[in-house]
């Protein structure tokens, strides 16, 4: 197999991989999919805080947040802070399994998409055909 | 030489072709699919930069606070109280013990959840690796300054020489910090660096020619103003890092 042929099905595979992770219903909206980033970055949110990172509304964040907690990838509570009772969101084990799967399937699509640019940049090998 | 295509059957290429076509069609929803993860994540680092520099700011506030107990708090127990009481030397270094746990699971907290998203965002930019030393500068740095902070209160003269020797490593260690964090270093975080410094070389120099304890102290409430307002700056500016595209 030579080595573009390799490459390409090296793609393939991530895209599949990507792709059928991406078939799942929890993951099958943008606002779910940030909300989980998010939170993989931070471990817990606030529910204001999230209203801001996805610009819905309070209904509509509540469905998203619904829709995560109940394929068990997040879960909320109401906790105490200086400015009140809070309602904060918190990611599970299940969905930091998640967030890491979906950054790993991230960054090699990214460095498939670099290499590819790498290659056309100095590309100079005419077509045969 | 015959090629692999010139002996396939052309009804075995149609085939293939349409399967090839099929396939082809759903990575084209794969790479749409892509594109809005892309997004997703953009947003996710950009309201992050938001957050980060909100953390900065509690950061900046709870060492200013932390500085408070350590360098102004015993001259006035001293000042006061010239001979503690037993009870009351236990009261005094858990007071201080219980705020340098404080700084130190807000420190941890902090660049905890800066570190995850560097790496998010090496991961979804294709950028190089982190500076690493940055956090090994945080473990050597806090484990030197909790050691010798110790050192400090049994030999005065040369423990408190050896204390500015260890704030001045983690002075570099937070403009490393700082820079690896932001894209570019914000006004708080100089001014935090410079009252710093400002404080680490006085302090020393203080000591070396006064002698005397009081001076020492005195330097450090310029780095305690100097994070006083950067701890405010950041809080306050914070939402400027969010420049988010109101539809998602």
């Amino acid at each position: 197999m030579s080595p573009t042929s390799e490459g390409e099905s090296s793609i393939r595979g991530d895209l599949k991989v990507l792709g059928d992770f991406l078939r799942q219903e929890p993951l099958k909206n943008s606002v779910r999919v940030l909300i989980l980033m998010s939170l993989g970055m931070n471990r817990h949110l606030g529910f204001t805080d999230l209203l801001e990172l996805t610009s819905v509304s309070k209904g509509s964040l509540s469905h998203h947040l619904d829709q995560l907690a109940a394929a068990g990838y997040v879960r909320s509570r109401m906790v105490f802070t200086l400015a009140g009772p809070r309602l904060r969101v918190e990611i599970t084990a299940q969905g930091l399994e998640v967030f890491e799967r979906l950054t790993q399937s991230l960054s090699q699509v990214a460095s498939h998409d670099g290499g590819e640019r790498e290659s056309a940049g100095s590309a100079t090998e005419p077509s045969s055909r | 030489m015959t090629t692999g295509a010139a002996v396939v059957p052309a009804s075995e290429d149609d085939g293939d072709r349409r399967a090839r076509s099929t396939e082809r069609g759903s990575e084209n929803a794969v790479t749409s699919g892509v594109a809005l993860l892309s997004h997703a994540a953009d947003r996710a680092l950009t309201f992050q930069s938001y957050l980060i520099r909100r953390a900065w700011g509690v950061y900046y506030a709870i060492w200013a606070a932390a500085l408070v107990t350590f360098f102004v708090f015993p001259a006035l127990v001293a000042e006061a109280y010239p001979s503690l009481s037993f009870l009351g030397e236990i009261t005094y270094y858990a007071l201080i013990l219980a705020v340098l746990g404080l700084a130190t699971w807000a420190t941890s907290w902090s660049f905890g959840q800066t570190f995850r998203a560097l790496n998010f965002r090496r991961a979804v930019h294709r950028e190089g690796p982190h500076h690493w030393h940055f956090y090994l500068f945080l473990t050597i740095g806090l484990a030197t300054f909790v050691a010798i902070l110790a050192v400090a209160y049994l030999s005065s003269f040369a423990g408190l020489l050896a204390l500015d020797a260890a704030l001045a490593v983690i002075n570099i260690w937070i403009l490393v910090a700082v820079r690896d964090t932001f894209a570019r270093v914000p006004p708080e975080g100089s001014i935090a660096v410079g009252t710093y410094a400002v404080s680490v070389v006085g302090s020393a120099t203080a000591l070396v020619l006064t002698h005397s304890q009081s001076w020492f102290g005195a330097f450090w409430v310029v780095a305690i103003i100097g994070w006083s307002f950067s701890a405010v700056y950041a809080l306050y500016h914070a939402p400027e890092e969010m420049t988010l595209e109101s539809d998602f």
